[in-house]
């Protein structure tokens, strides 16, 4: 009895080691890039640098009435708060449905559909960079086939379509929604190939057409990947910087600016306490925007098992 | 099991301490680590350099590692201490915050010691820039690269048309109108809209060819707000609004091309001008085509020049030295070789830029065509060091356009105009004096 027990007792630390073990490196590193790069961060916004001690000092709430004194005189980032605005309805009201539609179209095996695998999935293996250039080219003013065909069509826009005010966001938009799609569709097409194919085979059986098919039983069924992938969309709003980095590098004149973009090229300047400033703000407006529609997101549908 | 668990828990902990390096610092003895931005001008001359160190040092071994992101990574090391070189070769890029946190050493003794005989590194420097690397009173830094910007052109195209480099900006004017009608397309300039302050390399000197060199002095004292109304920096952004605020001077699709694509179309022929630096050379050698042409024009004299001839380094690349640099003392020696006339020439050979030091490149034999024509500019002309020590300007508070920066894409698509630029910039900072002055504590 006592041996037993203290085997169960031993084999119950050696237990906890293992978990303890598994679970530190992840809470560190939680600990560390998360807990404390925060607080930091926060309080980094409520200080200035001083050039004659060599040291931070607290300055109140200094460096957000400045912002705030930017963003009603100064057009920079009241259009950068446009911009990444838009970016709302682009990924989660254009770039979601096409990447429904096309995720079920490839699950149906739609002539051409390998094809298709090919041009929505590619974007998601090749690295940003490449794929950013190779969208750059096709609209060089000179040489890329897009903006000849364009022409051909009397659209020439003065600068350059990632010169020009009117269209360089635009552009943008066409990018995302193009490199968006086969990131989406890798998970859309995983969770349609999930559902049961006895609910699909009955639905046909009963004489179900395609569009029903989609929209009365695929949409719901993966409903909690498309909630996923609706609020990953959203924070998209408050995060994406790299697209309009290299594709605009935030011009003609901050057209092409974004938060995020903001933030970073601060930092870049080494204006570490105004871009924490501009984060946090930012932060404080995200995070319950974000759990509203989340919770929205879950209201609206169910959560599916099967 | 047990040999199982325990190894897990060993290799967690290694890994743990390994993360956070108790020791802090970095680095050998004796193994000189110089981290260093890979760009442009590549590395073999650090290479050379390291060789000719090596063989002055026995026993020294000099370790190189470049990047083109070393300006972005080497702020968090040398902030935290962790991993650090012994020197830096750095992008423009604050290192005032660094100097007056104490990341740095004090490299006063190095300003004071003699480079060659009976000759400070101090007294060796261009005089201009003897303070760049100071703040607070003492030494932190010394610049990398002096340089040379202007107007560079085709040379062969301009010679097969027999167009003349223009001396003054009317001619430059006249110039333009010429290529636009015996160009057969060709069109008169090209220049990257989406790094447009490729334009402050002209305005700029057009600014201190009005304002003469004490007014740059002036103005990047940034003393007043007064010194926003400068007439020099009107006049200039005015030439630069009648050149390039008419559309048909430039490429279609200008503004929002990047730096190696407008090259591109400047070495193709495409366009006849680019705004541009000594480096473009270095920069495109793998692509230029076989016969092509290039020479830098000293920039074309405004009408009214206090001083006509003006070159615009673009002073802003950097060495320092961590304060807690393992190899303190062979770092400072091997600053101070590369400070000698011999690695001077030798830098400027295989780089085709020279240093902001007292020597003279031109002599350097088997030069290019192109860093000639550039060195005689920089060699002849009076140098435009835009340098401030003005917390306000440290802080990001102040620059040279303060509203909303470069204001050349604007002007460009008629979305403003230079008077408009100048007068907002006055106006923004008149109604923010007060709040720079108590962000830096200077009230």
């Amino acid at each position: 009895m006592n041996k037993s027990t203290s085997y169960i007792k031993k084999s119950k630390v050696l237990k906890n080691i293992f978990i303890i073990s598994m679970l530190a490196l992840p809470i560190l590193h939680f600990l560390i890039f998360f807990v404390y790069i925060n607080i930091d961060t926060i309080l980094l916004s409520f200080q200035r640098f001083n050039y004659n001690t060599g040291s931070y000092q607290w300055v109140g709430m200094d460096n957000f009435n400045r912002l705030y004194r930017d963003f009603i005189e100064l057009d920079g980032i009241k259009t950068a708060l446009i911009n990444s605005l838009l970016l709302f309805p682009v990924t989660n009201f254009i770039t979601l449905p096409l990447s429904i539609i096309s995720a079920y179209f490839l699950y149906r095996k739609v002539p051409g559909n390998k094809i298709f695998r090919i041009i929505f999935f590619l974007p998601s293996i090749l690295s940003i960079v490449v794929l950013t250039m190779s969208f750059q080219f096709m609209l060089d003013p000179y040489f890329g086939p897009g903006s000849q065909v364009l022409r051909f069509f009397g659209l020439d826009p003065v600068g350059g379509w990632f010169g020009n005010k009117g269209t360089v966001m635009p552009v943008i938009f066409i990018y995302l929604i193009w490199a968006g799609i086969g990131f989406n569709v890798v998970l859309l097409n995983g969770a349609i190939s999930r559902i049961p194919q006895e609910i699909i085979e009955s639905a046909r059986l009963d004489g179900i057409g395609m569009f029903k098919e989609l929209v009365l039983i695929v949409v719901p069924l993966v409903w909690p990947t498309i909630t996923t992938l609706f609020i990953v969309g959203t924070t998209s709003v408050f995060t994406l910087f790299l697209q309009n980095m290299l594709l605009a590098n935030g011009g003609p004149s901050g057209a092409s600016m974004t938060i995020a973009y903001m933030v970073v090229e601060m930092v870049q300047n080494g204006n570490l306490t105004d871009a924490a400033a501009l984060g946090t703000a930012f932060t404080l407006i995200g995070v319950p925007i974000i759990f509203l529609i989340k919770k929205f997101m879950e209201k609206f549908g169910d959560n599916v098992e099967y | 099991m047990k040999k199982v668990y325990l190894t897990i828990v060993i290799t967690i902990v290694s890994l743990v301490l390994m993360a956070c390096d108790v020791t802090g610092g970095g680095g050998q003895e004796n193994v000189l680590r110089i981290d260093f931005v890979e760009a442009g001008l590549g590395r073999e001359w650090l290479v050379q350099l390291k060789e000719k160190f090596e063989a002055e040092n026995p026993g020294v071994t000099v370790k190189l590692e470049g990047n083109p992101n070393m300006t972005a990574n080497a702020g968090p090391k040398i902030e935290n201490n962790r991993d650090i070189a012994d020197i830096y070769f750095l992008l423009e890029t604050n290192w005032q915050r660094w100097a007056t946190a104490g990341y740095l050493a004090n490299l006063d003794d190095l300003y004071a010691s003699e480079v060659e005989e009976g000759l400070t590194m101090e007294e060796k420097m261009v005089d201009e820039v003897i303070d760049f690397g100071k703040i607070n009173g003492t030494y932190y830094a010394i610049p990398w690269n002096d340089g040379v910007t202007g107007i560079v052109y085709n040379a062969g195209m301009f010679e097969e048309n027999n167009w003349e480099v223009p001396e003054t900006f009317d001619e430059l004017l006249a110039l333009v109108e010429t290529i636009k009608e015996e160009g057969r397309g060709v069109k008169p300039f090209t220049w990257p809209g989406q790094y447009s302050a490729y334009w402050n390399f002209v305005v700029y000197n057009w600014w201190a060819q009005i304002e003469g060199l004490d007014g740059m002095k002036e103005f990047y004292e940034f003393g007043s707000p007064e010194v926003f109304k400068q007439e020099g920096k009107l006049k200039a952004l005015q030439a630069f609004e009648l050149l390039i605020g008419d559309q048909s001077n430039s490429m279609n699709g200008v503004n929002g091309l990047i730096h190696t694509n407008s090259q591109m179309y400047f070495i193709n022929g495409i366009a006849a001008m680019i705004p541009n630096g000594i480096w473009i050379e270095s920069e495109m050698q793998h692509v230029i085509p076989e016969g092509f042409r290039m020479k830098m024009m000293q920039t074309p004299t405004l009408e009214g020049a206090k001083e006509p001839l003006i070159n615009n380094p673009q002073l802003g690349d950097f060495i320092v030295v961590p304060k807690h640099a393992k190899n303190l003392e062979l770092a400072k020696d091997f600053l101070r070789m590369m400070a000698t006339d011999e690695a001077l020439m030798l830098y400027t050979k295989l780089t085709g830029t020279p240093r902001p030091f007292k020597y003279d490149p031109t002599q350097i034999e088997g030069l290019s065509e192109f860093v000639l024509s550039a060195l005689e500019i920089w060699k002849n002309s009076k140098p435009l060091y835009a340098i401030s020590k003005n917390p306000m300007y440290f802080a990001n508070d102040l620059n040279t356009f303060p509203r909303s920066g470069a204001p050349y894409g604007e002007i460009y698509l008629g979305d403003t105009t230079a008077e408009e630029v100048w007068q907002k910039d006055y106006q923004y900072v008149v109604s923010r004096w007060d709040e720079f002055l108590k962000n830096n504590n200077m009230n």
